[in-house]
């Protein structure tokens, strides 16, 4: 109540002192006219009165003082001081703000990421003890891999500081409703999991209650898309495959566990199939209160050593363990961890810097108002107060930046999650949370005192007598301070330069990617896979699914193969050539192909022939190579009539004959490059794979044909599921879209940065030709000519651009390499880039350098010479 | 002419209190008149720093005020006590007797 009528005072305080005035006023002119017809003369009377009533000054302060804080009173007064001093310079306030929101905006939108992935606890008891167990080459440092089911029991029996030791294995379980099958992805889990971990379920109980059957537990994505969140599923059964599964629990939409994507989990003896183990799977425990990570696992090598001691598993295998949110982070993407953490230290860097450059903005200014200081302090203003003016300037800046920073941030956020980066781990949203913001809040009030340090120090410091006196004279040259922020704009426009560079590669390999031909065509293509039993017969299924896709209105061409394009780096297979001792390098791609698959796919032809249909189950094996295999295994042979075969996991292809050459296709290598694949295309027909898909070329939206597809497929084979039907011009653009994203974050990056590097260049000249200007306006009445002074001032700022060119020139090849070596597919820095980035540089510099420049010209040498 | 002490630093607030419990309502300079002149000339207000005391009272609602004209048509704030502001008063009253009683034992131990 009390703070409420304080709070009101404060709009109404003019009122306030008018009324006080009034009053006083009042009282001593009664006072007086009382002492008047006491008998005192008219003016004794009047002095006497105001003696008597006191210091009216004071009074009224104090009587002020009773309705509202000082402290409160003062800042209104900084506040309202700021925002005048600020709206009289406009170009420079909004300049300031801007570098501040560019460095906070910059920081909010990365930490919004580091904290959803990197540090928002996994939903889990205790998330911190929860580790995962690997089986690891000695040797190999990425070489980690699944466990063994017997792994898991001897450490489920023998480990003594780990607890709730559970094995998660996957499965491909196929759903029935009604008469629509569809493939999902399960995990396979120890049924006390959801215990040990302590995650309890949106609806039900995550356990085994109901006996010997199926039983299964879904998660929030498959509850709400396949089941459309139907509440009363709990306890009700689903047909997966072929069997019936009680629905026990649902997770809820912040759950996730191993596999990332799981639509769902059974329990281990449970499962569609009542299997009482997995082969392998990624192992869970919880760490014992009191044990660390690195005691546990040197007891799970130990027991590892000791089960596979003498076999040919041990000698090179080990065990290794790690954090579970570390790991769970790491399967969703292998690089973005570190992505992450080197992106933050950039933008926090990238922060840092811009407080800096706003102070030397700042204390150009300070230094331009000294005059207004001195009398301020002549005047009987204390240095604390002086001080707190130039923190409510730079905080009124830094509130302004925080602002626009956060907005800035939630549009990069939207642009984020609306770009569908493939690298964020399902299930972790990116967005604003109370954290994030409290983060930008911080952020903001950090910059604010960082920016106002250099001012502060400049007031603390501020002499009347000189400033008054003689303003600034015999000031020549930089003092120190001013050469350490030369330094700095050196190091910033060096830093800047290596990430402009960055930038530019980054964008011309997205422009590759998006430009490259690729050696096949995937427009307009829809394709879906498909999976046959033994007892169907494949050629009739295959040549009646043809002849009907090629008949749905639209459908220019269709054809089958082992999987289409694009793909990401694969698994490789071997080659053999008859005759020539095989290489033993797995690094061939076969795929086996209907008659009509390379021409959908307008794959040229080189050499030789395509296949026909005369290449039957009984005829003569026969296969087509791409052109760079043809480079690696029949280097200056001619290929054609050669015999080759492949060595698969199932075994050893036919020998089969080389009738053609065809272009390569390019995959997307985890370094986000294209790639050249080393191709074998086999004849559809004398393949026995039962696995294959199929692409149609149509005209047709997606839905509609994906709905056409599927009623085809179930018409030849009601009993086959139905998998998701994938436009394959979508999948290509979800490749391209992380390089996309990548060069723009970087180029992003870099334009903050050259900004802020072009801010900081701009407020240490401001600061030199404010400290300078009577020397500047000595030097112009005494006939230095404009390019004189032009020469003087951008002399100053050019040294240090020069200066941080070269330097960037020369770190750039070490960033890059240092940066190779964490990251893949950073490119190589190459000329063109290089110039390009270094002619931008000036560009912006030049501005930069050309506008105090131009206040130095414009200084009157007669107000100049006046001031001294 | 009789010498006048200082008020007592705290007293001024009950004493204004006392006086506009007296009255309807009173401006500024007759309140610091009426304690002056029912103290019989001992008690002098320091004349000014009534007002801070005054603003002070209006802050815990003790009195109120409005704007009105002095009888030679002068504009002046006219104060009055408040129900609130005269439950205040018993209870600084009350307050003060107990302590200059006790004050009293204290100089003159009977």
């Amino acid at each position: 109540m009390r703070l409420w009528r304080k709070l009101r005072f404060l709009s109404r305080r003019h009122r306030f002192d008018e009324d006080l005035a009034a009053e006083m006023r009042l009282h001593v002119e009664l006072r007086a006219r009382r002492l008047e017809k006491e008998g005192l003369e008219p003016g004794t009377a009047r002095v006497a009165a105001r003696r008597q009533f006191g210091n009216a000054l004071a009074i009224h302060q104090a009587s002020r003082d009773i309705w509202c804080w000082r402290w409160l009173q003062d800042l209104m007064q900084d506040l309202r001081f700021s925002v005048r001093a600020l709206k009289q310079h406009p170009g420079f306030a909004v300049t300031a703000a801007l570098t501040l929101s560019l460095g906070i905006g910059a920081a909010t939108a990365v930490f919004s990421a580091v904290y959803a992935v990197l540090l928002q606890p996994l939903p889990y008891k205790d998330p911190h003890h929860v580790v995962v167990i690997w089986d690891k080459a000695r040797r190999d440092r990425e070489g980690q891999t699944v466990a063994s089911f017997d792994d898991f029991e001897a450490y489920r029996g023998g480990a003594r500081l780990i607890e709730g030791v559970s094995i998660a294995g996957l499965s491909r379980p196929i759903l029935t409703v009604g008469d629509s099958r569809r493939r999902y992805l399960a995990g396979i889990i120890s049924p006390w999991t959801f215990d040990f971990l302590g995650a309890p379920a949106l609806l039900g109980n995550p356990r085994v209650t109901g006996g010997e059957g199926c039983a299964v537990v879904l998660s929030h994505r498959f509850w709400t898309s396949a089941l459309s969140a139907d509440p009363a599923i709990v306890g009700k059964v689903l047909r997966l495959d072929r069997s019936s599964c009680v629905v026990q629990a649902i997770m809820p939409h912040e759950f996730s566990f191993y596999p990332k994507r799981a639509d769902m989990w059974f329990f281990l003896g449970h499962d569609p199939a009542g299997r009482q183990q997995v082969p392998y799977g990624a192992i869970f425990a919880r760490l014992r209160p009191g044990v660390t990570l690195s005691q546990a696992k040197a007891e799970l090598c130990a027991i590892h050593e000791s089960l596979h001691a003498g076999d040919a598993h041990g000698k090179d295998r080990d065990a290794d363990t790690d954090d579970a949110q570390r790991e769970l982070t790491y399967l969703a993407s292998p690089t973005l961890r570190s992505t992450l953490v080197i992106l933050f230290w950039a933008v926090a860097a990238l922060l840092l810097v811009a407080c800096l450059n706003v102070a030397g903005l700042l204390l150009a200014r300070f230094i331009y108002r000294q005059k207004e200081f001195a009398i301020r302090s002549a005047l009987g203003c204390g240095r604390g107060r002086l001080i707190r003016q130039t923190l409510v300037e730079s905080g009124l800046l830094a509130l302004v930046g925080a602002v626009v920073g956060t907005c800035m941030a939630v549009a990069v956020v939207r642009l984020l999650v609306r770009n569908n980066v493939t690298e964020l781990p399902d299930g972790v949203t990116v967005s604003l949370s109370t954290p994030v913001l409290a983060f930008a809040a911080l952020t903001g009030g950090g910059a604010a005192i960082l920016s106002a340090l250099a001012p502060a120090l400049f007031a603390l410091k501020a002499d009347i007598c000189s400033s008054l006196g003689g303003a600034g004279r015999g000031l020549m040259g930089a003092p120190r301070s001013l050469a350490i922020s030369q330094a700095s704009i050196a190091v910033q426009i060096a830093a800047c330069f290596v990430a402009l560079t960055g930038g530019m590669l980054l964008a011309d390999s997205a422009i590759h990617i998006a430009n490259d031909s690729l050696g096949f065509s995937t427009a307009a293509i829809t394709a879906t896979h498909l999976s046959l039993t033994r007892e169907v017969d494949r050629i009739r299924f295959q040549d009646g699914l043809l002849a009907r896709l090629r008949s749905l209105p639209g459908v220019t061409d269709a054809a089958f193969g082992t999987f289409f394009p694009p793909y990401r780096e694969d698994v490789m297979e071997q080659l053999e050539v008859r005759g020539v001792q095989s290489t033993g390098s797995y690094d061939v791609l076969s795929c086996a192909a209907s008659a009509g698959f390379l021409s959908l796919l307008h794959t040229r032809l080189l050499r030789g022939r395509m296949f026909n249909d005369r290449d039957l189950p009984t005829g003569e094996p026969v296969a087509l190579v791409s052109e760079s295999l043809v480079k690696t295994h029949f280097a200056g042979l001619d290929p054609l009539g050669k015999e080759i075969r492949v060595n698969q996991f199932s075994g050893p292809s036919p020998w089969m004959k080389i009738v053609g050459v065809v272009e390569d296709w390019k995959h997307l290598e985890w370094d986000a490059e294209w790639a050249d694949s080393r191709l074998v295309f086999r004849p559809l027909a004398q393949s026995s794979d039962l696995d294959f898909a199929v692409g149609v070329r149509a005209e047709h939206a997606l839905p509609r044909l994906a709905r056409a597809i599927q009623e085809d497929v179930r018409a030849l084979n009601p009993s086959m599921p139905g998998e998701a039907v994938e436009s394959l011009d979508d999948r290509l653009e979800t490749m391209r879209a992380y390089p996309r994203f990548r060069a723009l974050v970087v180029n992003f990056f870099a334009l903050a940065a050259l900004a802020i590097a072009a801010v900081g260049l701009h407020g240490v000249l401001s600061q030199i030709v404010s400290r300078r200007t009577p020397e500047l306006g000595l030097r112009r009445a005494v006939g230095a000519q404009a390019s004189d002074l032009l020469w003087l001032v951008g002399r100053q700022g050019g040294g240090p651009v020069l200066a941080g060119l070269a330097m960037g020139g020369m770190a750039a090849p070490v960033v890059a390499w240092v940066l190779r070596n964490l990251f893949w597919g950073v490119p190589l820095a190459n000329p063109g880039a290089i110039g390009l980035s270094a002619v931008w540089l000036l560009m912006v510099a030049g501005i930069a350098i050309a506008l105090p420049a131009r206040r130095a010209l414009s200084i009157d040498p007669m107000a100049a010479l006046r001031e001294e | 002419m009789v010498s006048r002490d200082e008020i007592p630093h705290g007293l001024l607030d009950l004493l204004i209190l006392r006086t506009l419990a007296a009255a309807k309502q009173m401006h500024g300079f007759e309140i610091a008149d009426a304690i002056q002149r029912l103290s019989k000339d001992v008690l002098r207000v320091e004349e000014g720093s009534l007002y801070p005391a005054l603003q002070r009272l209006m802050v815990n609602e003790s009195l109120d005020s409005q704007w009105g004209r002095t009888e030679e048509n002068h504009r002046a704030r006219y104060y009055r006590l408040t129900p609130s502001g005269r439950r205040h008063l018993e209870r600084e009253l009350a307050r003060y007797e107990r302590v200059t009683v006790a004050i009293g034992r204290v100089l003159r131990p009977a």
